[in-house]
Formats: structure tokens, C-alpha cells, sequence
């Protein structure tokens, strides 16, 4: 470890000027500040309901993200992404870790990205028993 | 990235999967109707005990409900648990689930040998305090865990200091993030107004908040003065003092890199917070928030903390999971 350490640092002293500031930039820019964002990338004019098979659980804060596949016909089913709240709140409502599980098929209500990216905030899940749970404290 | 976002927007929508739902302007100010609270279980076990005052366990799990409470006997409890009840009588517990819409209940009978039931029809509410809980010294003790849940608000708008425009934060438009998207503290008295519970252990000699929120926590002496020097901190330095039964907590000592109400500010921020404990379920809170550099005068904060003694405070690692989410908003 300490080896790489210093393999490194040796890297770094023999970079040029301009590479010192690509770098420098690449930092500064690559820095998270887009990660944990607030709602305002979302269209919150338009709810959408939208029904997809999970094809797995990131459960994790600062949102739990579920990723899953909405069926398209004579196409590979198309990837969305959707997130909500943290584990602290989901439980509080109701969920536990295992509540939801890849392979299940569920119904989501909730707000898409701006952009039109497969990307959505929900307010409501759905289950296949018909169980409707609560995952935002928007609702 | 684009182009095949772009696609798959035109294949869910030929599928007719993604379909509109009845149109609630201005989501989230108007989100669609919440989902109703039910009850999953409430069991007993054994579900006929051996004799008067022989013990059985209930065993319960809600979704969607805002408070649960059993009766007779138990209380408000968390959204799942289980409690351990001896009837002397053979009794009929039912538990009430509030959420949205009508509350949802169900019953369970503990059936106590050579007993009749109980007779009440309508079981007595479990006997909720009403006087304020005291500290060893007399002052209110405001010891518990409370949510504000948004009910903390700004009063008004901010008026700013001429000349002090450019401390607005700007990047939040432009970028559309959340100022807490790099997952640090978020500072005072945000850390109230965000949608997660606080406990407060209090002390005659300590006032400590510990908020869910970004697992941070403040801790306030009582009775003492700043110290000479503070350390620039995000969460600030705080001391409490009593006004009354009003416990006045003064923060200062803040570094300059959190936001007030859209605006960065400098290490001469000062917050004045006051906590109330108005009834035994309620605790009302003010902050007077004044950074000279930057406002014209304080900005006030106002709103209702609410006891919740079923919850526990959860762990909320913010960074576990701090994903970079342009590229799923399709926004590189």
C-alpha cells in the first residue's frame, strides 16, 4: 500500500504543468455535487403510472433506487431506474429491506425526469397482491 | 445516452404501460392522494392463557399509518413490535392504524380460563400524560423524539443587506441539485426541517439534539457561555439557557459552506432557537437566524415539533449510496 502510495506521489511530481491543471480541473469537476439532489429535476406537473418488473435493490441512503425493466413489445424490455425515500422513512411506513425483491412485478406512481431519461421519483408502489405502499413523505 | 433514452421514451410509450394519471397540478405541491393505512397482522400468543394474570404476546405490523395505538392497555406503539400483555380478564385488544382516509382496525382476543370478557364495549384509551415531565431541577424536561416534518417554516422572505446579492445561490437553478447533494451537514436550523425525526436528551445540565438527518448531533451546554475561541464547525457551537420554562439555545461558531434559505452566509452567522414544551405531545420552536454580512435583519423560523415515543431513531448514512445521477437524468 505504501508503495503504491509512493509510486503516486513519484507520478505526481513528474506531471507536466498542464496535466497538474487537467487534473486539478478533472477534481473539481468530477466532484459529486450532482449526486443527492433535490426534486427540481423532476416533472412534478405530470404523474405518471408506470408498470415494471424489479430487477434489483440499491437499499441505501440517501434513496433507496430500484432499478427495473418495463416490458416493450418485440423490443428487450427497457431499463428505468426509479428512487425514494431512505431506509429510515420506508420502514416507518411500512417496508422492511425485503419488502420488495427482484423478479416482482410492480406498479409505480410518481414523477419522471425533465429530461425524458428512464429516470423517476415515486410516491406509491404498488405490489402484485395489491398491496399500495407508501415510499415518500411527499404523499 | 441521449439518443437511447430518447428510444426507450418512444418504446414505453408505444407499449401504453406509462399512461397519465388523473392530472394533480403542481406536484409535489399536489401530490396524488396518499395511500391508506391497513394492517398486515395482529396476533396473540398463546392465544388462551394459563390463568388471571398470565402473560401472552401481541404481535403487530402496519404499513402507511401515520400513528398506531392498542387498546386497552398498551398505547401508541411503532409501526411493528410486539408488547407483552396479563389480562386478568379475558380481553379483546384492538389495534387502530391512522393513516390517510378511514383509520383501519383489528382485533384479537386473549381468552383468560374462567373469566368472562371484559364489558367495556369501548375500551378506555390508554392513559396518555398530560403534564408537562420535569427535570430533576423543575424545568421542563423536553427529552424525547420529535418530528417537524416541513411543520418548521421561514417567516416571510428573506430581506437582504444592499449589496449582498451575490451570496444567492445560484448553481441550485442552474444545476436544478439539492444543496445537500454532497451529503454534508446541512446545518441549523435545517437539520429540523427536513422530513426525519430528532431526539432530544435533556439534562439539567445538557440539552443534546440528535438529529436522523445525516446522523448529525448538537450538544448544548446549560448555563455556560461560548468558549473564547470556535473552531468554524457545520453544525455550529451551541449553549442553552432558561427564559422561563422557554429554553434559549444560541449557536454561533458556523463555517460559511451551508445555506440559508437560498443564500451562503458567513462564519458571523448566529442562530437563537427556542423550545417551548406547550403540552406534553408538542414542543414549539422559533430561530432567529442573523448573519449581518448578508440579511438587513433576522430571519425567523417557526413551527411545531411533534413527540413521537414510538420511533427510534434510524442510521441514515448519507454517502453509502451518494450517486452521481446525471448520467440517469441524462443530463452529461
Amino acid at each position: 500500500m505504501q508503495r503504491r502510495a509512493d509510486d503516486r506521489a513519484a507520478a505526481n511530481s513528474k506531471m507536466s504543468w498542464p496535466l497538474r491543471i487537467v487534473s486539478l480541473l478533472a477534481l473539481v469537476l468530477g466532484s459529486p455535487a450532482n449526486a443527492h439532489h433535490s426534486w427540481a429535476r423532476y416533472d412534478g406537473d405530470n404523474v405518471i403510472t408506470i408498470t415494471g418488473n424489479i430487477t434489483s435493490i440499491e437499499w441505501a441512503s440517501p434513496h433507496v433506487v430500484m432499478h427495473f425493466t418495463v416490458p416493450a413489445e418485440g423490443a428487450e424490455p427497457t431499463p428505468w431506474t426509479m428512487e425514494m425515500d431512505p431506509p429510515t422513512l420506508l420502514n416507518r411506513y411500512g417496508l422492511r429491506h425485503d419488502t420488495l425483491k427482484a423478479g416482482m412485478q410492480v406498479k409505480l406512481t410518481g414523477v419522471r425526469a425533465k429530461s425524458g431519461a428512464p429516470m423517476m421519483r415515486a410516491v406509491t408502489i404498488e405490489v402484485e397482491d395489491g398491496t399500495v405502499y407508501r415510499v415518500s413523505s411527499r404523499v | 445516452m441521449r439518443v437511447l433514452a430518447r428510444l426507450s421514451l418512444l418504446l414505453a410509450g408505444s407499449t401504453g404501460v406509462l399512461a397519465q394519471a388523473p392530472p394533480p397540478a403542481g406536484f409535489p405541491g399536489a401530490p396524488p392522494p396518499s395511500p391508506t393505512a391497513f394492517i398486515r397482522e395482529l396476533s396473540a400468543e398463546p392465544a388462551t392463557t394459563a390463568a388471571p394474570g398470565a402473560e401472552a404476546t401481541l404481535r403487530w405490523e402496519a404499513s402507511n399509518a401515520y400513528s398506531l395505538k392498542i387498546e386497552p392497555e398498551v398505547g401508541v406503539v411503532a409501526t411493528r413490535g410486539s408488547q407483552r400483555v396479563a389480562p386478568l380478564v379475558t380481553t379483546t385488544y384492538t389495534l387502530t392504524a391512522t393513516g390517510p382516509g378511514s383509520p383501519a382496525t383489528r382485533t384479537v382476543t386473549v381468552t383468560v380460563p374462567g373469566t368472562a370478557a371484559a364489558t367495556t364495549a369501548t375500551p378506555a384509551a390508554a392513559s396518555q400524560p398530560t403534564a408537562l415531565p420535569r427535570l430533576a431541577n423543575g424545568k421542563p424536561d423536553l427529552s424525547g423524539v420529535y418530528s417537524a416534518d416541513r411543520n418548521v417554516r421561514l417567516l416571510g422572505q428573506p430581506k437582504l443587506k444592499p449589496g449582498s446579492e451575490s451570496f444567492r445561490v445560484v448553481e441550485a437553478e442552474q444545476r436544478e441539485t439539492g444543496t445537500g447533494s454532497d451529503c454534508l451537514p446541512p446545518g441549523v436550523p435545517a437539520a429540523t426541517m427536513l422530513p426525519f425525526p430528532l431526539q432530544i436528551v435533556h439534562t439539567p445540565d445538557t440539552f443534546v439534539v440528535m438529529y436522523e438527518a445525516y446522523h448529525q448531533f448538537r450538544i448544548a451546554p446549560i448555563g455556560r457561555d461560548h468558549a473564547e475561541y470556535l473552531d468554524p464547525a457545520w453544525m455550529g457551537h451551541s449553549v442553552a439557557r432558561w427564559d422561563g420554562d422557554t429554553l434559549v439555545v444560541d449557536v454561533r461558531g458556523f463555517n460559511d459552506r451551508t445555506v440559508i434559505a437560498g443564500f451562503r452566509h458567513t462564519e458571523d452567522l448566529t442562530v437563537t432557537e427556542r423550545y417551548r414544551r406547550t403540552a406534553f405531545n408538542t414542543i414549539e420552536y422559533e430561530a432567529a437566524v442573523a448573519d449581518p454580512n448578508v440579511f438587513a435583519e433576522p430571519l425567523r423560523y417557526a413551527g411545531t415539533l411533534t413527540l413521537h415515543a414510538e420511533w427510534e431513531i434510524g442510521e441514515y448514512v448519507c454517502a453509502e449510496n451518494n450517486q452521481d445521477y446525471d448520467e440517469l437524468f441524462d443530463e452529461n
